[in-house]
């Protein structure tokens, strides 16, 4: 007790030298907090946006090699590019998987009914229930479900856990062949709850290599594993083979939506577009109605990770379960580089900065240190003729840089705090504009947020991701015992080498020396 | 019956062939006070670092009540066994004279519950009052920072007191008066008392002297 007494008094006895001890060892601590506080905050970061990113896998075509196949698939010259698509049976296998953390599986189908009128109802639409062309590469291509008056949308919920919509009335549905409608398109045709409405849409399959334009005509009628099919013929005389399925839905409950009817101002006004003619039921209603062989129903699955690095044998395992190679499947890297980049060089910069401070602030510590013993010999050349064991010398002068470390970690923590806010603004302010000029500077960050297709999405849209340009800094329990030791560390570091030092001495000779 | 023998002892520096001390025998009594005289460079410094424990003898024995201070705790030894005033004080310049007794006290593990009234009266004992044992070291003369060594000395009441030139920076009237401490300690309190000088007022008070020359001791006197 007398030891650490007496290192107490030490320091208000030699007041000069243990302030300019404390001043280095203060500013040490000081850029230590800060440096940490940003750099564990900004991990933080990282591993948020890499959970939010780089945990979500993407199944996008590869178009490279759709295009490949389409031209080796050509006999007259004319290149026909054929929409890749996962059988939607095949998506909801995938999300059977142990690398998955989650997996979410939302559906939907174009479809029709004429027992109520649809907002900006497009007459055109009614006669073919689901078909759509699209201009690909070289050709055209009709694909099932894409129109319609209604979009009838499985498990589709996500909008409510947002806010962007929510239950007006009623309930959300509970079982198969149930359904929530909109405010909209309840007052517009008067609909109550336990009202049922059918709607009807069109299933495809994929027709036998022996059918084409020669041998079927428009309106034909094709038997396809036990289903009737009606022949239609795309102008360029492809031929498809659809059958109508029909919807009873029953209204249990009315949504509320809070965004435009449009995605943006250039839509089409079409009944197919409009989010008010959305009918929300289950996925299973959707795809019950369905065989296995058939599109139409458009499945779309995102799949979660459990860890981002288990991307590769994900992958495996769906190239195992027949996922085509036409397929390429990646996490969003794109938007998490373009949105953690800045975070990164921050993170970069503060340790960098911690180290060079920390190195150089133990040099100069260790030189203050060792001064400081030097002037403090003759005191412990007393101590020790006075009959004080080395260890108790030696733990008196721990005591004492323990003490001021301690001081200054109180202080500098609560300036450091308050300190890394701004410091961590500016860097990450400059570290954002380095990378927005990167960016513009012609490196076009290429991720798979684009348009969805059959359940996959096509790749190479340029991301919407913006980096991150600002970043709440804590301070936490983590971070304080990591300054804590860092401090004691620093304290023990500077007080074992002159100790080492000093003990060497015999008290003879110090105080030899001294007269 | 002697607290304290040196026997045959021999010693030399480290890194030198010459021994300075050459087969020194002595004997130390209690209630006595012995005095060490001789030329500078004659040795009498290097045999009472010797007997004061901060130092080991080359060969030879130093007997502390009949055991070699080799084979004894030599810290423990200087914190409890003996009480050594030096030449030049080497007391604690920045704290004050009450701090330095106290925490000598601390050192030699002092059972005393009031630690500070018992340096206090320790103080007063050699001379010193309050306000002056309350000043920093540095703010006291040369008589008075001895008054303060003798009393750090004596604060663990131990039975040999050992003090190098006691006297060689302080006036004559200083000099009688730190002298009858001495004197006092010796013949009223039992304690061993063996004091290196040059001053041969310093060998008056003595019962014993010792003449130290060219490493060797001879004893002188013995009253």
């Amino acid at each position: 007790m007398y030891i650490l007494q007496n290192a107490l008094k030490n320091l208000v006895r030699n007041k000069g030298r243990n302030l300019m001890i404390g001043a280095i060892i203060f500013f040490i601590i000081l850029t230590t907090v800060v440096s940490l506080i940003i750099n564990n905050t900004s991990s933080a970061v990282i591993e948020d946006y890499k959970e939010r990113f780089a945990s979500e896998v993407y199944i996008t075509p590869d178009m490279q090699k759709v295009m490949e196949e389409a031209q080796k698939n050509s006999s007259d010259g004319r290149v026909m590019v054929k929409k890749p698509e996962i059988p939607s049976e095949q998506l909801l296998q995938f999300a059977s998987s142990e690398y998955l953390k989650e997996s979410l599986a939302t559906g939907s189908v174009a479809a029709n009914t004429s027992e109520i009128e649809a907002i900006d109802q497009d007459d055109s639409n009614s006669s073919g229930a689901g078909t759509t062309s699209i201009v690909g590469g070289g050709g055209m291509m009709k694909g099932p479900g894409m129109n319609g008056n209604y979009k009838l949308m499985g498990d589709s919920w996500e909008e409510f856990n947002e806010g962007l919509r929510s239950l007006e009335s009623g309930r959300l549905p509970e079982a198969n062949g149930e359904a929530v409608i909109s405010g909209e398109l309840r007052d517009r045709n008067n609909i109550n709850l336990g009202d049922a409405i059918t709607f009807t849409a069109n299933m495809s399959v994929e027709p036998p290599s022996d059918l084409n334009s020669d041998n079927v005509q428009e309106g034909d009628k094709v038997t396809v594993e036990g289903m009737e099919y009606t022949v239609s013929l795309s102008g360029m005389g492809t031929v498809r083979l659809q059958r109508e399925v029909s919807y009873p839905l029953t209204v249990v409950g009315v949504y509320n939506d809070m965004t435009d009817e449009y995605a943006n101002d250039n839509m089409p006004k079409s009944a197919g577009f409009n989010r008010r003619n959305e009918v929300l039921t289950t996925l299973d209603t959707l795809i019950d109605q369905r065989q296995a062989n058939e599109t139409g129903v458009n499945v779309n699955v995102t799949y979660y990770l459990k860890s981002p690095d288990m991307l590769e044998p994900f992958e495996a395992e769906v190239r195992e379960k027949g996922l085509s190679e036409l397929f390429n499947v990646n996490t969003d890297t794109a938007s998490y580089e373009k949105v953690v980049k800045p975070v990164e060089g921050l993170k970069s910069i503060s340790i960098t900065f911690m180290v060079v401070v920390i190195i150089l602030g133990s040099i100069i510590l260790l030189l203050l240190a060792s001064i400081s013993i030097r002037e403090r010999k003759y005191e412990i050349g007393v101590l020790r003729a006075m009959g004080m064991k080395k260890a108790k010398v030696a733990l008196g002068l721990w005591f004492e840089i323990l003490t001021i470390t301690c001081f200054c970690l109180v202080i500098g923590l609560g300036v450091g705090t308050v300190a890394a806010q701004p410091v961590s603004d500016m860097l990450l302010q400059n570290q954002a504009e380095a990378a927005s000029q990167a960016d513009s500077g012609g490196n076009m960050m290429m991720g798979p947020g684009g348009m969805q297709l059959g359940g996959a999405q096509l790749g190479g849209a340029q991301t919407s991701a913006m980096p991150l340009s600002e970043m709440k800094i804590s301070l936490d329990l983590v971070t304080i015992s990591e300054i804590i030791a860092i401090s004691i560390l620093l304290a023990s570091f500077a007080g074992l080498v002159s100790i080492s030092k000093i003990t060497k001495y015999e008290p003879i000779k110090i105080l030899m020396e001294r007269n | 019956m002697s607290v304290l023998t040196v026997k045959n002892v021999f010693y030399r520096y480290e890194g030198t062939k010459k021994n300075v001390l050459k087969g020194v025998n002595a004997s130390f009594e209690p209630g006595k006070v012995h005095t060490i005289v001789g030329k500078s460079g004659s040795g009498k410094s290097t045999l009472l670092s010797l007997i004061s424990g901060l130092d080991v003898c080359t060969d030879g024995a130093i007997m502390h009540n009949d055991q070699d201070l080799k084979k004894l705790d030599r810290d423990e030894y200087r914190a409890k066994g003996i009480g050594v005033v030096f030449q030049s004080f080497n007391l604690l310049t920045n704290a004050t004279a009450i701090e330095n007794i106290v925490l000598s006290m601390n050192i030699n593990g002092s059972p005393e519950k009031d630690k500070k009234a018992y340096a206090y009266a320790l103080l007063e004992k050699v001379g010193i009052d309050r306000e002056t044992a309350d000043r920093k070291i540095l703010r006291l003369s040369g008589g008075e920072q001895q008054r303060v060594g003798i009393a750090r000395a004596i604060s663990h009441n131990p039975d040999i007191i050992i003090a190098d030139e006691p006297t060689g920076n302080l006036d004559s009237t200083t000099e009688e008066a730190i002298l009858d401490i001495f004197t006092s300690l010796a013949h009223q309190e039992g304690k061993c008392v063996i004091i290196v000088t040059h001053s041969k007022k310093v060998t008056t008070i003595a019962d014993v002297i010792y003449g130290m020359s060219e490493g060797k001791l001879a004893q002188m006197k013995q009253k």
